[in-house]
């Protein structure tokens, strides 16, 4: 495994607060991730827990109002992206060098206009392309994920696909420009598990064939043990383990990453228990004080009440943020 | 798409057949024997048994219906109590005003409302889209003989920019037609535009919430490109039922405005005939509002459509 990557992206002190009518809400609370060129890092957690968020805030898509991203940096390239101006970020970047696939292609593809239509805009966009060439473009860019008769059907509306397919669809449209770098939130979370494998698969080739780097949200470990190089663990706005991927299944250390490992069935061996999380994610209007995750820890300490632990190295390039590896 | 349109058009025929028989039995239903009206001093027994037998009305109603439900379809309106000319072409000569006066209205009130509930839905809860809200209440609950008169009052009495009750046909000349036509036109439309304006505020604030505006800005879309073409064309859906169903509202409220600023329509001239107990006339305005209604319903429909693929391959 090759550790030496440089850095492409790297989220530094990330605090992204909603003001909601009962309050600011703190959905992401100084998150830190690496992620390295031509890799892909696995964000995991429970849902609700900020993934979403910090990876729209890469993109500046958190809505804003209510949301406001008020702390935190996103260098991609030597660029803080939260910082240049949007007209920039909107014409270099989105879409471009990064690209995003959401979680629900029944959602995320607009239903009132063509495939063809919406996979055109980007090289329309991005390319300068005219109309009928962006069109050719997108047709081929559909035959290459796979969807069968691609030139008949650009003309077609989403509502005439499979959710396999709008799911192929948006990777396209997200490919299109062959960027540099891909977020992709959740992109099998909505699919059946027969198809989950095949979009999987076929992720796994174009990241290899057009060497992105990949942000991949997911609460599935075992598409983490598939996919990802590196791992980052994230609980109630805070990342709270990073290492690579061998280490995180080998070697956790937070008690959440070994209690998220022991609820999932893929990883306990035969015969033993599942054995869950007590409790469930705190309230973000109140979060607790200390360590977020206390309340819930079997391992809490007097200490863990009182004051939140820092991010710390376990190991080679393990960080966790535990007062039990301090 | 053809098919839809063929499937939405052969619907018209059984509503149409339901509108004549409504307005039909209304006219059954008024007191009064026509023959009796007819002959006043004349009057015998005899006479009236001649008549009767020459009108049809000797005959059963449902056989009654049948025969006025086919001088209906051949042309054959009847002749107006108090012009003492066929009923089918004083309507005629009419509608186009009536027409013009809709359709202007209409335009009005998509022109404004269509920018002021985007410009409001992109900026939620400014002073822009409070002002604007406050507004469109103010023209929701303003009555068209209120801000008929108001216009009236500003801007052809007071400012004198504008012509109050005179009309130029468009055949004329077109300027000095629109000019007449402005005022009735926005009288008209104005109410609707409020109510439209709140809607498509409404549809915009819930259309940018969905997952493929974030896409769309994720592919690095101008925001021009993003509310007015992947926004829009979504909101403009349910915008679209309700336009439909208040063309009905602006039929009926053509009828005031005509009467206000005294347009030679079939609004104003419905009203006379009303008043006159001109029942020819007002049968046959009965089925040409109706059946406007019932039209520019079918437009809705193709404009949908047009809109949304998902009811084309119904």
């Amino acid at each position: 495994m090759n550790t030496e990557a440089g850095a492409l992206l790297e989220i530094q002190d990330l605090e992204v607060v909603f003001h909601l009518e009962e309050g600011p809400l703190k959905a992401v609370d100084g998150a830190m991730l690496t992620v390295k060129t031509e890799r892909v890092l696995g964000l995991v957690g429970e849902s609700g827990c900020g993934k979403s968020v910090t990876a729209k805030s890469i993109l500046r898509l958190v809505p804003q109002p209510p949301g406001e991203i008020v702390a935190g940096k996103a260098i991609f390239q030597g660029q803080d992206l939260l910082k240049i101006p949007r007209d920039r970020l909107r014409k270099e970047y989105r879409g471009k060098q990064i690209s995003m696939i959401f979680q629900d292609p029944m959602t995320s593809l607009n239903p009132v206009f063509s495939v063809g239509d919406q996979l055109a805009e980007v090289f329309t966009t991005h390319r300068g392309m005219g109309k009928k060439e962006a069109l050719e473009a997108s047709a081929e860019i559909l035959e290459r994920v796979g969807i069968p008769s691609a030139h008949r059907r650009i003309r077609d509306y989403p509502h005439q696909f499979s959710g396999g397919m709008r799911q192929r669809v948006m990777i396209a449209m997200a490919l299109a420009c062959a960027p540099k770098f891909l977020i992709a939130d959740e992109p099998t979370t909505a699919l059946d598990v027969t198809i989950q494998a095949q979009i999987l698969e076929l992720m796994k080739e174009l990241q290899r064939e057009m060497r992105s780097a990949i942000l991949l949200i997911t609460h599935n470990l075992g598409v983490v043990a598939e996919m990802a190089h590196e791992v980052a663990v994230m609980y109630a706005g805070q990342i709270v383990e990073s290492c690579p991927v061998e280490e995180f299944f080998d070697n956790p250390r937070h008690p959440y990453s070994i209690g998220l490992l022991r609820s999932f069935p893929g990883m306990v061996p035969k015969g033993e228990r599942i054995l869950s999380i007590p409790g469930s994610i705190p309230d973000m209007l109140n979060p607790p004080p200390g360590c977020r995750f206390h309340p819930r820890c079997q391992e809490a300490m007097p200490r863990c009440r009182r004051e939140s632990p820092p991010d710390r190295m376990a190991g080679d390039n393990h960080h966790v943020r535990c007062w039990l590896h301090v | 798409m053809s098919r839809f349109v063929l499937k939405r058009a052969a619907f018209l025929i059984p509503t149409f057949l339901g509108i004549t028989l409504v307005v039909f039995m209304a006219m059954q239903m008024i007191p009064g024997d026509p023959i009796l009206a007819l002959l006043q001093d004349n009057y015998t027994e005899e006479l009236a048994q001649q008549l009767r037998v020459k009108l049809g009305l000797d005959r059963p109603v449902p056989v009654q219906y049948v025969m006025w439900l086919k001088r209906l379809v051949t042309g054959d309106w009847g002749t107006s109590i108090l012009s003492k000319r066929p009923v089918l072409e004083e309507i005629l000569h009419r509608l186009p005003v009536t027409l013009e006066l809709l359709v202007l209205a209409l335009t009005a009130a998509l022109v404004i409302a269509v920018p002021v509930g985007v410009i409001s839905a992109i900026r939620p809860n400014t002073f822009l889209d409070y002002s604007a809200m406050t507004l469109t209440i103010l023209g929701i609950s303003l009555p068209e003989f209120f801000l008929g008169a108001l216009l009236l009052l500003v801007f052809s009495l007071n400012l004198q920019w504008l012509p109050a009750t005179s009309f130029v046909p468009i055949s004329e000349n077109l300027w000095q037609n629109l000019r007449h036509m402005l005022l009735p036109a926005l009288t008209l439309g104005l109410p609707r535009a409020a109510l439209i304006a709140r809607l498509v505020r409404n549809s915009m604030l819930e259309v940018t919430r969905q997952d493929y505006i974030d896409a769309a800005r994720a592919k690095g879309l101008s925001e021009f490109l993003v509310i007015n073409k992947h926004a829009l064309k979504n909101a403009l859906i349910p915008t679209v039922t309700v336009v439909g169903l208040q063309i009905g509202y602006l039929i009926g409220g053509a009828i005031i405005v005509e009467s206000l600023f005294a347009l030679p329509g079939i609004g104003s001239f419905g009203i006379d005939a009303i008043l006159q107990r001109d029942y020819p006339m007002v049968q046959a305005f009965a089925i040409v509002a109706s059946s406007g209604f019932l039209l520019s319903n079918v437009l809705v429909d193709l404009v949908y459509t047009v809109l949304d693929p998902r009811i084309r391959l119904e």
